[in-house]
């Protein structure tokens, strides 16, 4: 990611992003479904174009909700037994409003939690939000992990292409009925899988070499630093949320 | 180094590489348009090789990385996480050596999921599944099934090939692996043909 261009929200602490993702879906989790359409969703569009990157989060957020809100949508009118309002009647299809309130209710939390977590990292780099992590005592096995699995992942894909077309050529067959199919799953899996794991023991001396099992602690060669604009937005964000979760227990319990 | 460092050292290192197989898996189910998702053949091979704890960890990592881009996979994570334990307790219990015991394990497995996957679906969100299942769903919600009918059916119909499948193939791919990295691994000694 090019630092140069980066917005406003890239130069938060991870921590501080990410206080408010859990902060949003525990709000979104305890108030109704006018919380996450009006509240969550728009701020999180807002921020996103304050990013510059309102589209890439857009079409994230639409491709991961799309199938979800049109489905349970259609099975909450399905499913709706209650005596409410007749919103459209057509042949045997039927529209009261409480299905339509329990597809709001329903999808509410899925928007909360797609839109804060694509925008979380549409603003924060997996590395960063690693070194935040190790800052906070976190291991740096997990940091590990998830990094060497990001860095895994795109190399396994390109390197199943190169043997799934080196078997093209061996005659093995990817078209045709489900069983050539089926067939063709295992010599093409096969070898990345073997020659992944056979490479597992240069990688470990790799790493030991370099200390990874020392109980010693790390050195890391990107810094980053917790200011003060941070500390203060995480303690507003926290109050907020308490004051809003106070509310909702007061209007519960009165 | 001893020798449950080196071992929990290996260990570690497999899980990146079983999150990779799980998702190079899913992806070649679909370039091959195969009716299965295949997507925890990774989860399996290392709870198989290293056991439970691995194998937990190494489903709840594959879900938590999917998430980044598609939020609806963290929620699905306790099922990866299940299949990895359970695969992991099966494998201590050397069951992935031969037939009688890869049935067993596929029917714990395949239990599991539904035990886990189902209520997911149904609790947060609402009987829908993102695939294509969800046709089915709905044409069984339209037959008059109510939705936990509709959505333990339609799971029945497509997960259970999908697990009885991929724990076959871990089978055959931990059969494949050399005798001397097999050793590296906590539970890979028992693997080694006499």
């Amino acid at each position: 990611m090019n630092r140069a261009n980066k917005g406003l929200l890239s130069h938060l602490y991870p921590t501080t992003k990410f206080v408010f993702l859990l902060s949003a879906i525990l709000l979104g989790a305890i108030y109704d479904w006018k919380f996450g359409y009006f509240i969550i969703l728009p701020l999180t569009m807002v921020l996103a174009l304050f990013e510059g990157k309102f589209f890439p989060f857009f079409k994230k957020v639409v491709a991961a909700l799309i199938v979800f809100v049109v489905f349970i949508f259609l099975f909450k009118v399905m499913l709706d037994n209650s005596d409410s309002t007749i919103l459209f009647q057509w042949q045997f299809v039927t529209i009261k409003t409480q299905g339509l309130i329990d597809g709001f209710n329903q999808t509410s939390i899925l928007v909360i939690i797609a839109a804060t977590v694509i925008l979380f990292f549409e603003t924060t780099d997996v590395e960063d939000f690693m070194i935040s992590l190790q800052q906070m005592k976190v291991s740096h096995l997990v940091s590990y992990v998830f990094l060497a699995t990001l860095q895994m992942i795109p190399d396994m894909v390109k390197r199943s292409k190169v043997i799934m077309q080196a078997q093209q050529a061996r005659g093995i067959e990817t078209e045709g009925n489900i069983f050539l199919r089926l067939k063709a799953f295992f010599p093409s899996l096969g070898p990345l899988i073997i020659s992944s794991i056979a490479d597992l023991e240069d990688r470990a001396i790799t790493l030991e070499v370099r200390g990874f099992s020392a109980n010693v602690p790390k050195t890391h060669l990107k810094q980053l630093e917790m200011k003060t604009s941070d500390k203060w937005l995480m303690g507003l964000i926290v109050l907020l949320t308490l004051v809003l979760v106070g509310w909702r227990i007061q209007l519960w319990l009165f | 180094m001893s020798k449950v460092q080196k071992y929990s050292t290996m260990a570690i290192l497999l899980i990146p590489i079983g999150i990779a197989i799980n998702y190079v898996g899913g992806q070649l189910a679909l370039v091959l348009k195969l009716p299965v998702f295949i997507d925890v053949i990774g989860t399996i091979l290392v709870g198989a090789l290293a056991g439970p704890l691995f194998g937990g960890i190494t489903g709840l990592v594959t879900n938590l990385i999917l998430g980044i881009t598609a939020p609806v996979w963290i929620a699905y994570a306790v099922v990866n996480v299940a299949i990895g334990i359970v695969a992991g307790l099966c494998a201590q219990r050397g069951w992935f050596k031969d037939v009688k015991g890869i049935i067993i394990t596929s029917v714990l497995i395949w239990l599991i999921t539904q035990l886990t996957a189902n209520p997911v679906t149904v609790y947060m969100f609402g009987g829908v599944t993102g695939s294509g299942s969800s046709f089915i769903t709905s044409f069984l919600l339209a037959t008059g099934q109510s939705l936990w009918q509709s959505v333990i059916t339609t799971a029945l119909i497509t997960e259970t090939v999908d697990k009885f499948v991929s724990v076959i193939i871990v089978f055959f791919i931990i059969k494949a692996i050399p005798a001397r990295t097999l050793t590296k691994f906590p539970l890979g000694e028992q693997y080694i043909p006499e």
